[in-house]
Order: C-alpha cells, then structure tokens, then sequence
C-alpha cells in the first residue's frame, strides 16, 4: 500500500501548496490593501471575520481539489485497468488512495492556514476556530466522504467538485432544517448535533465508494450507477440504525449515569404524570475561551425529557431535547391526559409548539402557532397553562411589536395571549394590553398581565391588571374583556381612595376565586399615609363573598376538595404566619408551626395540599398540617429527613409527595408515613 | 492435457456485457512452460478473456483457474505470479522509468532490478527518462521490461507487441520471450501479428466471436490443417470431402482446405487425369481459411475443435 500512497503524495504534491498560495494571496490583499478601510474596531473585527470565513472556504476548496482526482485521474489517463492489476486487493488499492487523499487534504488544510495565521492571527480567532475545530472537522471528513463517493463514480474532476458541492449543500440545507424543527440527535449543543449528523453520514459514503469501486470498476456506466446507489441506500439505512441506537444507547447511558434530576413542571395534584428531566454530562462538550459562551464542559449534557406515570411507574413519554435551547417549556394538563412542549432554539430557531396525548403515547399537534412566532420579538419564553379540565391550552402571555404602527420612537407593542384546543384547533389571539414605547420608557415588561386565573367553566379568564385591576375575560366576549371590581364587604373606602389588587387566586376547579387587595387611605399627616388590606373569598356565582382578614398574602393554597383556603401571609421576622380557613366560616384558624420546624426570614417554603384536607409544609424540612390544622414534624424519621430543599418535584393525585433522589423517584405518602419506590 | 500440467485452465468461461456476449464458454487450456499465441479478428474477446484471468473484470459463469489459482478466489495471489503488459496499455507518464520501476517494485513480494535494468540497457532506454518522453515503441519495451521484474510464472501479452518495430519486436522476443521460455515459464500472447507469433509459439488458440474455436499445439495444427490443391484439366472435379473448408471450385482446378489431413486424405482424390497437390500453410493462411468462414457466417461461431 505504502508505494500506493508515495504514488499518489509525488502525482499530487502540487495541490498541497494550492491552499498555501491562496492563503497567502488573502494574506497579501489583508496587509496591502484591506487594511485600508479599516476605520473602527467594528471594521476590523468584520475585516478579521470575513478572512476567517474565506479561510475556511479556501480549505474547503483544498481538500475538494485533493480528493476529487484521486480515481478520476486514473480513469482519465486511461491507468486504471494497470493499477487494478497490481497484486493488491481492491480493498487495499482504494484504502490506499483514501489514505494518501486524507493524508494530502490535512497538509494542504495546515498549509492553508499557516499564512493567514501568522498574519491575520486575529481571522481564527474571530471565527472561534479552536471553539469549532470538530465541526470543521466533521464537516471536511462529509466533504471528503461525499467527493470520494463521486470520484468514484465520475470520470471527470469537475463533475465530481460540482456534484460534491451540491451534495453537502443538499445535507446541510437539510440538516439545518431538521433542526429547526425541533429535531436531535443526541442533544448536545445544537452545532454539534448538525456535525454529528454530517459526520454521521459520512460512513455511508465511504461505504459506498468502498463498495462501488471494489465491485463495480470497469463495470459498464449503467451498472455501476445500480451498484453506488444501492449501496448508498445501504449505507445510509445502516448509518439510520446505528443513530437510532446511538440514540437510544445515549439515554440509557443519561438513565444509568444521573446526575441532575430537576424541573417540575407538572402541576401539583397531578392526576398520573410527572415530568422531570434527566441528565448526564456529555462524554465530550466544548470550552471557550474567547467569548462565545463560559458555561464549564460539565455543563454540556444530553438531556431527555421524561414523562413518568405516577401510577404504574412506567415512562409515558421520553422526549430529547436540547438544554441549550433553554426556552424549552412543558406543561402538563391538570388532568394528566396531555403534555405540551414548546421549543427553541438558542440562536433564534423559531422552534415548534406540541402536544402530545400521553394516555395514547403520540403527538397529536405539532405546529407554530403566529402567537409564538410573534412571542419571539420581545419574550423569549413564552409559557403555557392549560384550563382547569384540559380543554384549552394558553400560550402566553407574550409581547410583540405591531408591524407598521408608527415610527420605533413610538412603536405600538401589544400583550396578548392565545389558546387553542389540545389538538391546535380553534386558536385565537386575545389582546391584554397596548402601549406606545415612549409611554414606558423601553421597559414594556413592566405593563400587562401579571397574573391570571381559568374561570370554573374554562370560558373566560380573570387576568391581574397592571395597575392593579381584575379582569373577566370571555374568550367570546371580545378581545377586550369587562373590568371585574370583586366586591370588599364591610370595609368602605373614602372618597379618592379605590382597592388595587395584587394577588389572584382560582380554586383547582374554578369555584372559587380569592383575591387580596390594598389601599391607600389619606395621608394622616405629611408623608404617612395608611393602607387597607383586604383578602376576599368569591364564589364563581359572585353571590357568596368572604372577607377573610387584613393580612398581606403572600400566597394562597386551596385543599384538593377545595374546602380548606390556606393563606400564607407575610409576617413578623423570624415567622411565618399561616392562616386556614374553613369554608363558610369568616374567622381564620392561625397554625402554630412546631417547635422544630425551621423557618427565617428569607427562607423559602412550599406547601402542598394532601388528599385528606391537610397541607404539606416543604421548607428546611418537611412538616405536616392535619385538617383539623394541627402542624407537626413526621415521626417517621425517612420522611423527617427527606432531602426537602431540592428534592420535591410535586404532588401527585394521591397526595403523595415525589420527592427525587440521584434520579429516582419516591412517592412519600405522609399520610401513612412510608415511602415508595415509583421510578424507575 | 491434465490440470496440473497447465498454467491456465478455464471452464466454460463466460462474461457478458449488457446483451454482448464478449465470452462464449471459453474451455482453454495452456501448458505449462509454453509460448501460447491466442488470435483472434477484433472483438474477438482476446483482451475480455486476459482480463479475465487477471480478475480485472468478473467472469459471468465458468471458472478460470491460473497457475493452480482460481482468479476469482485468489486473485492477489495470481496476479503476483503473473505478469502483464497491455497494447498501448497508457503509464504514469508523469514518472520516469526508474520511478515506474520502483513503484512496481514495491507492489511485489519479490524484485529483480538487475533483469529490468539489463532489458532496459539492451533495448536502449535510459532510466532517468520520463515515460512521457519516450516512444510508443519504447514505452511498450519499458513497460516490458518492468512485467517480468517480478520474475513471473506467467506472462500475458496482450497485444503487446502490436506497434514495435520490426527491431523492438525482435528484442523482445529474444530478450523476455527466449529468456522466459528457456526458464520454463509461460506466456501467453494475444495480436494479430500472426506472422510474428507463428515463429515464437508452440501453442495456438483461435478466438472467433467468444469462442475458442481452434487450440492444439502449433506443429499439429500445421500437419493437421493442409490446403488440397487438384489439377484436373477435362476431367470431372472430385468429390470434396466434409468438413472441408474455404472451397474453390475452378473448371481446371479445385482447391479446399482440410482440418484433418492425413495421408491417406489425399489418396481417394487421385485419379486418371487429375493431380493431386497437398500444401502446407502458414498460420497466417490457416487462421485465414478456418476464420473466415466463421466471421462470415451469421451467429456464433461453430463449436470448438477438440485437440
């Protein structure tokens, strides 16, 4: 093989300085004439950049010219029957050639860079050449894979650059689209997962230039072409079913290896599902050093998605994602039925909207609604919700700039959100707010929705007002809504005083609706003036209203039967004030917390409601409140020592605390004070 | 002939192209330590049935077995032992012959620098020289020079010594066709410079539309093959016997070619008033009588003679 391969290095060796000549002639033009028009350092770094990219372009073109006469050459002088006749295998005549072509591309590609990278250093270092070293890499091994398939299978040299040129253009558009739409590979950073594939695909080709030239030279034109093609399609199948178990094989690997488990997203009371995500590091990631991103390589993980069946224990769903694409929101519905995931890409991919139906473990809406397309002018993240039965699934709120209205001094911006039935029908867009940008001074988020709650029947929504107002909206009322003033029983207001709301709470069900209010009396003298606070309990019927109290509520939670309305209030230093309220009775019951349980200000602390009417304190540790409103620490010591702070992922429809542990998952039933294995 | 006392033995050997039929069940077989002169009219299948030995491309049906190899199976092992230079076979015209020698000196187990550089000397061809360089002629003898570096059990010339000049022809033949028959190894040769084969060869196969369709040893084929030339001035033409071929009857004088002459051929056509003339032929004119009826005639070529 060894003569083969000098053959080919002394009949080639002129290319090797192809790159070389090029580069220094970039290198030449750079120092005589482009730095002219260098004025600021915005020129430069552009000036840097381009050279940088027409380095690579240049590269390109080398290792083009090197591979592509590797046979065409032969056939062309009319030597390859006399090759063929050498006491060597096919095999070895055609590894020979891809060796000494591989040999030449690499010199003539670190003889390309050489010039330029000693005198434009700053062009690989605009391009973050270290940083993308194995995508480049990975790509020239395509470019090389590709052109070697056509040098086998075209006579002539520029058939064979035309046709390969093509070819990885038609893999990149492809791959690039595939990516957009949300698909992945093994979940890495998104650039990487397009090289793999690209690197992926590159066996194919080789396989089948291997194939074709060992079974197929100076065969008829005809045959041939059969004979690359299928064995293309072989080639690409096989690479199909390695991916597919590369892919497969990167989960269990993420399965067994956890190291991270986090995320909660499924919504307390979940009826059977439970969302969580695991992850492990990446067996190889990337570093910069040069600005690109500082995230540590731990940091680069592969990461799935999965949808865990509280019930039976078994993965309902297991979906790849990239972590990078970090606006990557899911949501379940309350009734457990449907999971809806949105994605994004971080460099701006508009991504997709689905939805998928976990009791039939398929998707059953996949799309990108206007709203979202829209989202991605001023909110990156734009969250779902869903009614309380599941019927509707909400995008938003979101924020975008109205096309044509007005100069951008006073650009109109709208708030709005969407909602659409689970399978994409019935979308409709329902406007929350407008405002002109000189109104808030560039700061848009600070308008707009702050809060909102699903009316009992799923047809209207109460959204909190900035500027402390509720609204009522129907979805068949108008874009606009009607302004909701919840009634205050038996406190009145003197003139020029009015209630703003800042808390809003619906009951799971929607039958009840709590709201706390305050406001501002006359000043009793310079500077002083008093506020009033209110917190109200409406019925969905708005006949039955409760005046709770006047502490400032920080959080209300409703029992699962929707008979017990916990109100965490702010308190003094070093407490925590918790009320519970029995329905139909004014006078909330304060909850003493035990002795043990430890809680400062500044602390923060969950609380889940139990099945039995009893809440669930989840703060430094965890802490039990009967329904008879009696708190106290679990005897059993496991669940004293659950690990509380990061541990909780949610509650499920039994009222049973999932906690995870090194990528397990624990039911916690406090109740009966054991703990039980769900997954995996 | 048995298998073991022959370089080449091939079965039945087929190889189609698309519809052509470049190889029609080809039953060769070729001695050991003989010069075979394989002749064929173009298209013929000679440079197919080569390059089917060498494995250059893969027989349809049959086999072919080299040097006790079959060609398929073990066909690095063949084409180590054999050596092979095509007409006009292009080079690597960018080396010179040293670097042509070299390079094909490290494709193969065994070299023999000293035999490829005395041939080279004897024909006049400085190695130092690109290939580009040199004339057809002296390629030729270059690439010559080089197929028997190896030292090779076998060599097949195809065509090779189409193009050299009556001197270059001359020297190849006394300087790599002697030279391997006196170490009792093989060639083959395919041309159609009958003349030059006739003197060279001890073994002749006749190839016509993909068939073999003559082989036997060259002296059996000069004493078996005759032309029958029979004066008969007023006296009625004789019976021409069957199987004769290329016939010409005249009202003084009929001639035909025989495939099985024997002398008592001859006997039963003499009689009162004719005169009976047996001539020997040259391969040339024996090619020519057995071939052209065949190249004639519509469809493939008749069925092979048995030697």
């Amino acid at each position: 093989m060894r003569p083969l391969i000098v053959k080919e290095w002394r009949q080639s060796h002129l290319l090797v300085w192809l790159g070389f000549l090029l580069s220094a002639m970039i290198a030449v033009l750079y120092l005589l004439w482009l730095r002219r028009y260098v004025k600021t350092p915005l020129d430069q770094e552009s000036l840097d950049g381009a050279c940088g990219f027409l380095l690579l372009i240049v590269t390109g073109i080398v290792i083009l010219a090197a591979t592509a006469g590797l046979f065409p050459s032969e056939a062309g002088r009319g030597t390859l029957p006399l090759l063929l006749s050498l006491p060597l295998s096919r095999s070895r005549i055609w590894l020979a050639k891809v060796l000494a072509g591989l040999s030449l591309a690499l010199a003539a590609s670190l003889l390309t860079l050489v010039p330029d990278a000693v005198v434009i250093p700053r062009a690989l270092r605009e391009i973050r050449f270290l940083l993308y070293l194995p995508d480049i890499t990975m790509w020239g091994l395509l470019l090389f894979s590709v052109t070697l398939f056509w040098a086998t299978l075209l006579r002539r040299e520029i058939s064979v650059i035309l046709a390969s040129v093509a070819l990885c253009g038609a893999v990149l558009v492809t791959e690039v689209a595939g990516l957009a739409s949300g698909s992945v590979l093994l979940g890495y950073d998104e650039l990487l997962d397009v090289s793999l594939w690209a690197a992926a695909l590159s066996p194919a080709f080789l396989f089948a230039s291997w194939f074709t030239f060992t079974r197929g030279e100076l065969l008829q034109a005809r045959r041939k072409w059969w004979l690359a093609v299928g064995a293309l399609a072989v080639g690409i199948a096989i690479v199909a079913l390695a991916l597919t178990g590369a892919s497969r094989w990167a989960y269990r690997y993420q399965r067994s290896e956890v190291k991270v488990l986090d995320s909660a997203s499924a919504p307390d009371n979940a009826k059977a599902a439970i969302l969580t995500t695991l992850g492990s590091p990446a067996p190889f990631g990337r570093t910069s050093e040069n600005g690109w991103t500082r995230l540590p390589p731990a940091h680069y993980r592969a990461w799935h998605r999965v949808v865990v069946d509280l019930d039976s224990g078994r993965e309902a769903l297991v979906l790849p994602y990239s972590h990078l694409g970090s606006s990557e929101i899911v949501a379940i519905s309350p009734d457990g039925r449907c999971l809806a995931r949105r994605s994004q890409t971080w460099w701006g991919g508009a991504g997709a909207l689905e939805v998928w139906d976990l009791e039939k473990h398929r998707r059953i809406y996949r799309g990108l609604p206007e709203a979202m397309r829209r989202g991605l002018y001023l909110d990156q993240g734009v969250s779902l919700g869903w009614s309380p039965h599941g019927e509707w699934l909400m995008i938003g709120p979101y924020t975008y700039r109205v096309p044509d209205a007005g100069a951008p001094a006073a650009a109109l911006y709208r708030q709005a959100l969407c909602i659409m039935r689970p399978d994409g029908s019935a979308l409709q867009e329902m406007v929350l707010d407008e405002f002109r940008e000189d109104e808030l001074a560039g700061l848009p988020r600070l308008r707009g929705v702050s809060g909102y709650g699903w009316a009992a029947d799923g047809s209207a929504l109460y959204t909190l007002e900035w500027g402390g107002r509720i609204l009522r909206r129907p979805f068949a009322g108008g874009p606009a809504g009607k302004v909701w003033e919840p009634p205050v029983p038996g406190l009145a207001l003197p003139a020029g005083s009015e209630w703003r709301f800042h808390r809003l709470s619906v009951s799971p069900t929607g039958r009840w609706l709590a709201v706390s209010a305050s406001a501002a009396l006359p000043p009793v003298e310079p500077g002083l003036a008093p506020v009033l606070r209110a917190s109200v309990l409406i019925a969905s019927d708005g006949v039955r209203v409760i005046r709770l109290g006047e502490q400032y509520v920080r959080q209300y939670l409703w029992s699962q039967d929707e008979r017990v309305l916990y109100i965490i209030a702010a308190g003094e230093e070093k407490s925590l004030s918790l009320l519970r309220l029995q329905e139909g009775k004014r006078e909330a019951a304060p909850i003493t917390l035990p002795p043990g349980f430890p809680f400062g200000r500044g602390d923060s602390v969950r609380a889940f409601p139990l099945k039995d009417g009893g809440l669930l304190l989840w703060g430094k540790q965890a802490c039990v409140v009967d329904a008879r409103g009696r708190a106290a620490l679990p005897s059993d010591s496991r669940l004293r020592d659950l690990p509380t702070q990061s541990g909780i992922v949610t509650m499920d429809s039994r009222g049973r605390a999932i906690v995870h542990r090194d990528g397990q998952l624990d039911a916690a039933d406090f109740a009966a004070g054991t703990i039980t294995r769900i997954y995996p | 002939m048995s298998e073991n006392g022959c370089a080449i033995v091939t079965e039945s050997l087929t190889k189609r192209f698309g519809r052509k039929l470049a190889l029609d069940q080809v039953s060769a077989r070729v001695p050991r330590g003989s010069i075979y002169g394989l002749m064929g009219p173009n298209g013929a299948g000679k440079t197919t049935f080569v390059r089917c030995l060498l494995n250059l491309v893969n027989p349809t049906r049959g086999s072919a077995r080299v040097l006790g190899h079959d060609v398929v199976r073990d066909s690095v092992a063949v084409r180590q032992r054999v050596g092979h230079v095509a007409a006009l076979q292009p080079l690597w015209e960018w080396m010179t012959v040293r670097q042509f020698a070299e390079f094909m000196a490290g494709c193969y187990p065994r070299w023999s620098q000293e035999a490829v550089s005395g041939i080279l000397t004897r024909v006049g061809i400085d190695q130092g020289d690109r290939l580009q360089d040199l004339s057809r002629g002296q390629r030729a003898l270059a690439a010559l020079a080089v197929a028997i570096g190896h030292e090779p059990d076998l060599l097949l010339l195809d065509e090779a010594l189409t193009g050299l000049d009556p001197i270059s022809r001359r020297e190849v033949l006394r300087s790599v066709i002697d030279v391997m028959h006196a170490e009792g190894r093989t060639v083959l040769i395919t041309g159609q410079d009958i003349a030059a084969m006739e003197r060279i060869c001890d073994y002749v196969g006749f190839l016509i539309k993909g068939r073999l369709f003559w082989e036997s040893p060259l002296d059996d084929l000069k004493a078996r093959v005759k032309r029958i030339r029979i004066e008969h001035p007023g006296a009625a033409p004789p019976e021409v016997p069957a199987g004769a071929t290329k016939v010409e009857r005249g009202a003084r004088e009929t001639q035909f070619t025989v495939t099985d002459y024997s002398p008592g051929l001859a006997e039963p056509l003499a009689g009162p008033g004719r005169r009976v003339e047996v001539v020997d032929l040259s391969l040339e004119d024996i090619f020519v009588d057995l071939a052209q009826p065949q190249l004639t005639a519509a469809g493939p070529a008749a069925a092979p003679a048995q030697v």
